[in-house]
């Protein structure tokens, strides 16, 4: 299972983080709202990773985290919201990361979050 | 003053019968001269030992024989006397070593024997030496009167320290030994020109229309203050007097030293007798003393009061930060000191609210009196419960000349005709201690306003420009990371990116620029002949390249021209056409018209069928760093400043720019128009 999620409304960034799924070695999946976002992970099944913008149309925030986190293994934060942080320790979110963010540390991250996800495989699903 | 006094007349009585039984001879009738009324007036007639006591007649009641006599200071005897025919008449005159004191008459129908007028000459000194006794023993009870209503007097002025209750012992103790004589007080009024009432033995209808008498011209009571001399200055059977039944009206100046500072006025329905002036004389100067006592000793309690609530205001500042509704609660207090101290009542009025009471009390003062004062600061006379007083009011408005803003009037209101110019000062001062701290709150709030604003507006342009920053960094990162590979392609995509991304920044910038421009008035024009339909369709060229799937149309025919700055009118344009695009998330037609008006305007509509504008947004969208608060807002948040500024750029070139329509989920269309002579 190596599909990462990716929520985020802007273009550029969205394509920049796809490059770095693809790079660490995932199957990206694109939403630019929170709803597109939940629909696409119903629709995908599993997901390992999920990387959020906190602040995309419909539904945002503390909820999309919330949403997202009781159906795929690891949630990540990338946004330039100032509650990010607060938002991610709320949630259990794996890694929280400030926009304008560290190419190599979200790298890294991914990496170890997609080695993590496979082997986690066959044991229960997280729950929030 | 009476002939007879209540005291005397058992004596007279006496006599007069006496006299009657000892001649046994017709009529007997005493007449006495009166010098306050200054004529002779029948006091007691006896027959056959009984007497009538009489009230004193009109004028000069006795004629013919007793005239004579009186005048003669000798007997004389006569055989007619008018409306006696027939009857004799003797008079014989009571006389001392100066005066003649009356006359003693004796009628019979019959003539009288020389021993009869021998015996009536023989009675006359027994006569006049009880009516002297009489005048004596009246004059000894007067003086002693007197002498103890000075002392009474005296004892009031000295041991009253207050004006009004002092004044008003002094007029008590005065009318009480003159009967019939009205006594009031007036001091000096605050300023000069006037003097005013302080105080009255009882009330009179004429003492509420002479509040104040001005000083000047010729009646006694500027000749009085002129003279400040104690001299009882006189007019007998003056008009304005009558109209109150007043016959005789006096006023003795009353003097500290060479100046006069008030007046005592007494008033009678009959002439005032010599002693009575006399008495009236030396009562002023007997009251001047305690009255300019008690004066003084209250203005410099006055003094100590405004001292002291001064001092109380200089300790205590009001809080910093005030806020105007605050500040005038801790008026309201200063206001109740302030009355206090200058012994008036002092108010607050604050503009009433449509349909309900002011929340800190409105002053019960008569509407009109306080509109004529309320726009400056001025006094006027005004009435309350029918007695006439001053008011001042001081308006209570504080910013600069033509950004006032009024919080109030504080209103004083006195018995007195004129306001004490140390009152008015405190008053004023205190007035400005509010302002000043009013003034304060309201910088400080302004300046914390306007940080607050600083820092959000610090915070929107640092998230605004995080999101081109992220594409930039991360896309420059990830080209030397060698993420997704070091493909030509991917190089190029990867500038091409960084390339739009630096160009937003700019963009946000130079919004960041105008906007200042703007707000320093800086934001200048490069007019010249332009063709709107021209420049509308460079406009959607240039957004049509960014946003493939919006379909943008023009509507236009021939040309459209004005006189306007092209690069700014440009923004403007791409502003709105971004804007239509930017909020039709889904796709779909913008439609841009350009429609030439009349007086060669020119207007231009931005048609979009995208999210529209919530109804509590539609004002707001034109301010700075505000953006559509829609729920399902799409696309690019950005910094809330393209309708401030496009609406700028509108104005500035003299024309308007408005939402023209919009609906929630239909979409919206903005027009601006330009040019034209208006």
């Amino acid at each position: 299972m190596r599909r990462v999620l990716i929520v985020e409304d802007d273009a550029d960034i969205s394509e920049l983080l796809t490059l770095m799924v693809v790079d660490a070695g995932g199957e990206p999946l694109r939403a630019f709202a929170g709803d597109e976002a939940v629909a696409a992970v119903a629709a995908a099944g599993e997901v390992a990773v999920a990387i959020v913008d906190l602040s995309v149309p419909k539904l945002k925030g503390a909820a999309l985290v919330a949403a997202l986190a009781a159906q795929v293994t690891h949630v990540v934060v990338v946004s330039a919201a100032r509650d990010a942080e607060l938002v991610a320790s709320a949630h259990n979110v794996r890694a929280c990361f400030t926009k304008p963010f560290d190419v190599q540390a979200l790298r890294r991250c991914l990496t170890e979050l997609l080695g993590d996800a496979q082997s986690q495989r066959d044991l229960p699903p997280r729950t929030a | 003053m009476r002939a007879v006094r209540e005291a005397d007349a058992a004596a007279i009585e006496h006599a007069v019968g006496s006299a009657s039984r000892v001649l046994g001879l017709g009529r007997l009738s005493l007449a006495l001269w009166d010098p306050g009324l200054t004529r002779l007036s029948v006091v007691a007639e006896a027959r056959a030992g009984e007497v009538r006591m009489l009230a004193p007649a009109g004028p000069l009641a006795i004629d013919g024989v007793g005239d004579r006599a009186f005048n003669l200071r000798r007997t004389v005897v006569g055989s007619e006397r008018p409306g006696e025919r027939g009857r004799v008449a003797v008079a014989v005159p009571l006389c001392d070593a100066e005066l003649t004191l009356g006359i003693l008459e004796l009628f019979d129908d019959a003539p009288l024997a020389e021993a009869d007028v021998a015996r009536l000459e023989a009675l006359a000194p027994l006569v006049t030496r009880v009516v002297q006794h009489s005048r004596l023993v009246s004059r000894l009870d007067r003086e002693r009167a007197i002498v103890a209503a000075l002392a009474d007097v005296r004892a009031a002025a000295t041991q009253a320290t207050d004006p009004g209750r002092c004044g008003s012992l002094i007029c008590a103790r005065l009318e009480a030994i003159l009967p019939g004589v009205r006594v009031s007080l007036y001091v000096m009024a605050p300023g000069g020109g006037q003097v005013e009432y302080l105080a009255a033995g009882s009330e009179q209808a004429w003492l509420a229309e002479w509040r104040a008498i001005p000083l000047g011209g010729d009646n006694i009571v500027t000749r009085a203050v002129v003279a400040a001399d104690f001299e009882p200055q006189r007019t007998v059977g003056h008009q304005s007097a009558a109209r109150y039944g007043m016959l005789d009206s006096v006023a003795v100046s009353l003097c500290d030293g060479p100046h006069a500072f008030g007046v005592l006025i007494a008033s009678s329905p009959q002439r005032i007798e010599p002693e009575a002036l006399e008495l009236l004389a030396t009562s002023a100067r007997a009251a001047s003393v305690g009255l300019a006592l008690a004066l003084g000793v209250d203005a410099q309690r006055r003094a100590e009061r405004r001292a002291r609530l001064l001092a109380t205001l200089a300790l205590a500042d009001p809080p910093d930060g005030v806020r105007p509704e605050a500040a005038l609660a801790w008026l309201r207090g200063l206001a109740r000191s302030a009355g206090e101290a200058t012994s008036s009542r002092c108010l607050l009025a604050v503009p009433g609210t449509p349909g309900g009471a002011t929340p800190l009390g409105t002053p019960r003062l008569g509407e009109r009196a306080l509109d004529a004062v309320q726009r400056a600061r001025a006094s006027a006379q005004a009435v309350r419960d029918g007695q006439p007083c001053t008011l001042l009011a001081i308006p209570i408005s504080v910013g600069s000349p033509g950004a006032q803003l009024e919080l109030g009037v504080l209103t004083m209101e006195t018995n007195s005709r004129a306001i004490d110019p140390e009152d008015e000062a405190l008053l004023t001062t205190l007035v400005g201690r509010v302002a000043a701290a009013v003034e304060r709150g309201r910088l400080a709030e302004a300046r914390k306003r306007a940080e607050r604003e600083k820092d959000e507006v610090l915070s929107i342009v640092a998230h605004e420009l995080r999101t081109p920053i992220t594409s930039l960094q991360g896309f420059a990162a990830a080209s030397l990371a060698g993420i997704g590979g070091a493909s030509e392609a991917r190089t190029r995509r990867a500038f091409e990116i960084i390339e739009r991304q630096a160009r937003r920044m700019g963009g946000l910038v130079s919004d960041l620029l105008d906007v200042t421009r703007i707000e320093r008035g800086q934001l200048e024009l490069r007019r010249e002949r332009v063709d709107l339909c021209a420049l509308s369709r460079e406009a959607i060229e240039r957004v049509s390249a960014t946003a493939p799937r919006h379909q943008i149309e023009l509507h236009a025919s021939g040309e459209a021209c004005a006189h306007v700055d092209p690069t700014r009118v440009e923004q403007l344009l791409l502003n709105l056409i971004g804007n239509a695009v930017r909020y039709s998330p889904a796709g779909g037609p913008v439609a841009v018209h350009v429609v030439r008006e009349a007086a060669g305007a020119v207007r231009v509509d931005v048609r979009d069928r995208g999210v529209g504008v919530l109804p509590a947004d539609r004002a707001r969208i034109f301010e700075r760093f505000q953006r559509s608060a829609g729920p399902d807002q799409a696309g690019e948040p950005g910094l809330g400043l393209g309708l401030y500024i496009a609406r700028e750029i509108a104005v500035r070139h003299g024309g308007t720019l408005w939402l023209a329509e919009s609906e929630v989920g239909r979409g919206s269309v903005f027009s601006f128009r330009l040019g034209g002579e208006a």
